[in-house]
């Protein structure tokens, strides 16, 4: 059998699972603890893997770069009058009525954004090219600004792409990294011009995230693939960059044969994946993006989704996500209380791999003194279990009910991820009229399904 | 474990996420959860679902067309669907336990007309379908043959009844997982609660009374006398005129006032009886908020509704200065656009911006009272119709300045390749949005056109021939700034 190895890199574990020599070795790394190059050289060091292992990988850097806004700073050129367009066709939170509806900040705020005195018709004819001169004072401006990455997005670009490619040409030429729209054929341009600016945004940052992994794959004569969003591998393409965001959703697709819906029930994500439906864009929360995906929803309750007193109902699943930095309370630092922690009380998380080094034995009493302040003149006073019972239970039907939106009775479902074992019973319990499996390669799932790509 | 009556709230938000305006009601008279995409929905539906079964025994599976503005529908592209739902087996009853209601909406166009009669295709209740006999197929081709019938309706109903259907199975299917009891006594106690719940934000309110009245530019003067009882908060319209342009149902003008204390709240409430109980109207009889057939309703739900909610909610901030704000979400532009040559239509409606607060800028070309449509894209519009889209912007200093900024408004600029008629809209209390407590006033809306390189600007209402060359600039209102710059 072929020497494998998959790694998984998430927002804040790194996950391995390797098949070298007929032997199988899985690991799993807590990324405030140790650096992602650290935490692979100490289990390549160990492996030894020859230097004929394949070497798979996704990641979630690009969820990384958009969520924290690390992203590079860049430009963004439009058709000229279009400059606010990106920003106005950005979806407003107003669904239920609220004093100030809002809207989400932009990776590109509205003054790096700038208009080309340009236009092609909705043939695909060109009415205006764009002028040398006005590119000229473009790029002494960009130099102003020390911005070295730009994303072109034109009116009707994808019918023809000229103006596009003669803008792009000229700052190419500059030494400046260009990102056009027009590659998206099939999209308009709103979600075209997102594309481009997202391949932008994320190329440096995710370039340095490979290039600190480099030396130590070099050391071990490796050649890294990464996976992008149709599952195929690549080593280095910019605009295949973005798209990786999806490579996790795509190797799990190809794992569990494409006819089954997936609950992924993941430490950093809960997540519902459908292999049979691939999508052209992806919803975020900046409005669609040109980009094809395995349809993927994140399911309303997460694993480290805050639990807030409410006076309306007793207490209430925030939209709001702890992260593991600082993680949930379970971990020792915390003070807010999450699903995990619920899951924590009740003796649920000592089981899960790897993770026993992170979790505090001691922070059950930390937990229930937090939560019992909820319990303060309700009908929980003084019956704390009560209460915890309920939260979890409330969470539990959340989360089925959702699945149950999804996935139409009878149809198969295949329950993975880390937690997956201690989850299924519950799930399972609740939804009695689907076929509910338990995956059982679940608790590496990532990495496996990154290991066995193409295998 | 027993259920809990906060269960009901967490199960009807998670079976209705993502839905379009939908109801379920109980046939004793309760709306159980409701979620709504227009402020007049908060009104209608409940009124429709009150209503109908009196005149029609509404069985579990039969299904309710309607878009009648006085028997509980809309603008009449706006239309309601009802389906009959039985959740208990042991329920005997003749007529459904249940109804289920959502709204859709069919080609949107603007209309001026001095009839109800004259805006289109009124439906008044009538029953599509039934569980025996299934889809009444003869008379849905009958009302969607009609000639003021929109073109695409048979399209529209089509799709409504699956999305119906589709709701009321995983309505079904989340009861069997969540194991929640649909039975009456439950869901009052849940009703109850939530009315007690209500009672005690409303205590949060600190003064009892407030009093206001305004004129508006185009003629209509309103009054409105609010008063905060020991358990709802009564609203007594007085001095209210009648209008030409501006027709409201009590049940829209219900939305609207519900709507202005939904504003006040920060917490999430669910939408049911409870909640809406704790509200009381009482609107003279002859003036714009107590409409009567045959009085056309379109520019009075689609765009005095929103006034009227601006106007409570300023009365109800004068209750608590901290929900105070300037005035905002006022000069939207719609515009509507006949290609006869071509047999197109096209519409278009503009954003303004939102008045800014004590604590925030008011946010950009949004809509505040109706949820966020996703703008076209230019590359569809151009492709599909004879438009050349010159720009489309935000309008740039058109909020007020103040400590908090106002929200500015828009600017699209469109060239007709081909003659067409024209019709536009925007709706303004006064010139322009006020500003408070120091802040400047934002910009009104503007209508320009552009002819062989004359610019003449437009009243805020009118119809009329453009000819292809012509440009026509629409520009939104900015809101109004908070406080001294």
């Amino acid at each position: 059998m072929q020497n494998r190895i998959g790694i998984h890199i998430g927002m804040s574990f790194l996950e391995i699972a390797a098949r070298v020599n007929d032997e199988e070795h899985f690991r799993r790394y807590f990324l405030a603890e140790i650096s992602e190059s650290d935490a692979i050289d100490q289990f390549l060091s160990e492996l030894k893997p020859p230097a004929d292992t394949h070497l798979h990988i996704s990641t979630k850097w690009t969820e990384r770069i958009v969520e924290k806004r690390i992203g590079a700073q860049m430009a963004m050129f439009v058709t000229e009058g279009f400059q606010n367009w990106p920003q106005l066709r950005q979806p407003a939170f107003n669904k239920r009525v609220l004093r100030q509806p809002y809207r989400n900040e932009a990776v590109i705020p509205s003054d790096y954004i700038f208009g080309i005195s340009e236009r092609t018709d909705a043939s695909g004819k060109i009415d205006k090219s764009a002028n040398i001169e006005e590119l000229e004072f473009l790029h002494s401006k960009l130099q102003l600004m020390n911005i070295k990455t730009i994303s072109i997005g034109f009116l009707h670009s994808h019918k023809n792409p000229e103006n596009e490619q003669q803008v792009a040409k000229y700052f190419k030429e500059l030494g400046y990294e260009v990102l056009c729209s027009h590659m998206q054929k099939e999209a308009n341009e709103v979600s075209r011009w997102w594309r481009s600016a997202m391949d932008g945004y994320v190329y440096e940052l995710f370039h340095e995230y490979r290039a600190n992994l480099k030396p130590v794959f070099e050391k071990y004569n490796l050649q890294p693939h990464y996976i992008d969003n149709h599952s195929e591998l690549f080593t280095e393409n910019k605009t295949r960059y973005f798209a990786s965001r999806f490579g996790r959703a795509a190797s799990l697709k190809d794992y569990h044969n494409e006819s089954q819906h997936i609950l992924y029930l993941g430490l950093e994500e809960f997540t519902y994946i459908n292999p049979q439906l691939i999508l052209d864009q992806f919803e975020s929360e900046f409005g669609p993006i040109a980009v094809s995906n395995v349809q993927q929803q994140k399911m309303g309750i997460q694993p480290t989704q805050i639990i807030s007193p409410c006076d309306w109902k007793i207490f209430q699943f925030e939209k709001r996500e702890l992260g593991f930095e600082p993680g949930p309370m379970l971990m020792g630092k915390s003070v807010t209380p999450c699903f995990l922690d619920l899951l924590f009380v009740n003796g649920q998380m000592d089981s899960i791999s790897s993770l026993e080094k992170q979790i505090r034995p001691n922070s059950k009493s930390r937990i229930l003194e937090s939560m019992y302040t909820y319990t303060k003149d309700t009908e929980f006073e003084g019956k704390l279990d009560d209460l915890v019972n309920q939260m979890r239970e409330t969470a539990y039907k959340k989360l089925c009910i959702q699945l149950g939106k999804l996935v139409q009775s009878k149809e198969k479902i295949i329950v993975s991820g880390p937690l997956a074992k201690m989850m299924y019973p519950e799930i399972k319990s609740k939804i009695k009229s689907f076929q509910l499996e338990l995956d059982k390669d679940s608790d590496f799932i990532d990495s496996l399904a990154a290991r066995e790509l193409g295998a | 474990m027993k259920n809990q009556y906060f269960e009901y709230q967490d199960f009807f938000e998670e079976v209705f996420y993502n839905c379009p305006s939908v109801i379920l009601f109980h046939h004793s008279g309760i709306t159980l959860h409701m979620e709504q995409e227009r402020i007049t929905d908060l009104g209608t539906l409940p009124k429709a679902c009150y209503e109908i079964p009196k005149y029609f025994p509404i069985d579990d599976g039969s299904m309710i067309l309607l878009n009648d503005p006085y028997s509980g529908g809309g603008i009449l592209s706006n239309f309601t669907l009802l389906l009959g739902v039985n959740l208990n087996k042991d329920y005997k009853g003749k007529s459904a336990e249940f109804l289920l209601g959502i709204k859709f909406i069919v080609r949107p166009s603007l209309v001026f007309a001095d009839n109800l009669e004259n805006e289109g295709l009124k439906v008044p209740p009538t029953p599509i379908f039934d569980k025996k006999n299934g889809k009444n197929q003869a008379l849905i081709e009958a009302i969607c043959s009609h000639p003021s019938s929109p073109g695409d309706l048979k399209y529209h109903l089509e799709k409504a009844i699956d999305e119906i259907s589709s709701i009321k199975e995983k309505l079904e299917k989340s009861i069997s997982i969540w194991q929640i009891p649909m039975d009456q006594k439950s869901l009052e106690k849940y009703i109850h609660h939530s009315n007690e719940r209500m009672i005690d934000f409303l205590t949060k309110i600190r003064l009892a009374k407030a009093k206001y009245k305004e004129q508006w530019i185009t003629g209509e003067s309103i009054g409105l006398s609010l008063e905060k009882q020991e358990k709802k908060l009564f609203f007594e319209f007085f001095e209210v005129s009648n209008s030409e342009k501006y027709h409201l149902t009590q049940a829209a003008v219900f939305g609207a006032c519900f709507a202005s204390v939904l504003n006040l709240l920060e917490t999430k409430i669910p939408i049911n009886t409870g909640t809406m109980d704790c509200i009381e109207l009482k609107i003279p009889k002859d003036c714009f908020l107590n409409s009567t057939y045959p009085s056309p309703v379109y520019l009075g739900f689609t765009e005095a509704s929103g006034l009227i909610a601006n106007f409570t909610a300023k009365v109800v901030a004068k209750l608590n200065k901290e929900f105070q704000s300037a005035e905002g979400n006022v000069g939207t532009c719609t515009l509507d656009v006949n290609f006869e040559k071509s047999n197109l239509h096209f519409f278009d409606r503009l954003q303004s911006g939102l008045g800014a607060t004590a604590q925030n800028d008011g946010v950009s070309a949004v809509d505040k009272w109706s949820h966020d449509i996703l703008r076209a894209s230019i590359e569809e519009i151009e492709k599909r119709f004879p438009l050349h889209i010159r720009s489309t912007s935000i309008r740039p200093g058109s909020g007020g300045n103040g400590t908090h900024q106002g929200g500015n408004g828009m600017i699209r600029s469109y060239v007709f390749k081909e003659d067409a008629k024209i019709k536009w809209y925007s709706a303004m209390t006064g010139h322009s949005p006020d500003g408070f407590m120091g802040g400047s006033s934002g910009l009104g809306p503007q209508f320009l056109l552009v002819r062989e390189n004359e610019k003449k600007r437009l009243d805020l209402m009118g119809e009329m021939h453009v000819q292809a060359g012509d440009r026509l600039d629409i520009l939104t209102a900015g809101g109004g700034g908070f406080g001294e710059d």
